[in-house]
């Protein structure tokens, strides 16, 4: 069982134009240094230099600020989603 | 009802009684307050082409219009100067109704779950907010224009925030 990691189009680059991913369940954390892994440089666009300010992390439609950020627990099944944070202002 | 005005950026999905000067900022028949829309108000985001989104405003017209939708708007053309391709679609309702209407969302494809309060988005638009300076970089406004433009947004928002019990009153759009 894996936690599903989805992007809009704008984000498909980064994961050589799959519009989602997967990644075993622990942190959030977790889930993107194992992304990282198969798609180097996907940590440093999410992340920014200043800690997400580019883009916002949803997790089961929840913005992971409003959690417990990077360190928030995800589980089997389920879902994260990745946008760039001017969407929807 | 589909508001299509080509001089506005965003294309709305309304009932026809907003458009007589009644809210659809409401919970269960009641206008929610200041405290309550930061409390309870936001709209879940599906990002797709103009053409895809137009074909779901359609899909949800009836929605809207049967009350189980608020309102929706939606991105004219995508916001490319703000680094995005697509298009946003925007479905407000109540936290407390969202859940109900991500069924409907669901059932004609959306798939990126992604709620987006109105408190967090009041704080990306007040001065200093990613959102409100982006945009002024993008205006090319002189420096008096835009530091009225800060004024006033801070101070609406500011109202809000030190109001709870009025009434919310919205936004210009």
């Amino acid at each position: 069982m894996t936690v599903i990691i989805r992007v809009p189009v704008s984000l498909k680059e980064w994961f050589d134009d799959k519009d989602e991913v997967c990644c075993l369940s622990g942190t959030i954390d977790d889930c993107l240094k194992q992304v990282e892994k198969q798609y180097p440089g996907f940590m440093k666009r999410v992340l920014d230099s200043d800690k997400l300010s580019t883009t916002a992390v949803f997790l089961n439609g929840d913005n992971i600020q409003g959690l417990q950020g990077l360190d928030t627990k995800v589980n089997d099944n389920d879902e994260l989603a990745i946008i760039p944070l001017v969407a929807g202002g | 009802m589909i508001i299509d005005n080509p001089k506005s950026h965003f294309i709305f999905v309304f009932h026809p009684s907003t458009l007589e000067g009644k809210k659809y900022t409401m919970y269960k028949g009641k206008e929610l307050s200041n405290g309550e829309i930061l409390r309870h108000w936001g709209k879940w985001l599906v990002l797709d082409t103009k053409e895809r989104l137009a074909e779901l405003a359609l899909r949800l017209d009836p929605f809207v219009e049967d009350r189980k939708i608020p309102c929706i708007k939606y991105d004219r053309s995508p916001s490319k100067n703000l680094g995005i391709e697509e298009c946003v679609f925007m479905v407000y309702c109540d936290k407390r109704e969202r859940d109900d209407i991500w069924e409907i969302l669901k059932g004609f494809g959306a798939k990126m779950k992604i709620w987006v309060t109105e408190k967090e988005t009041m704080e990306l638009w007040t001065p200093g907010g990613i959102l409100l300076e982006r945009w002024l970089d993008t205006q090319n406004y002189d420096r008096l224009t835009a530091m009225v433009i800060r004024v006033n947004a801070g101070a609406k928002i500011q109202h809000i925030f030190d109001h709870p019990d009025e009434i919310y009153e919205g936004w210009e759009q």
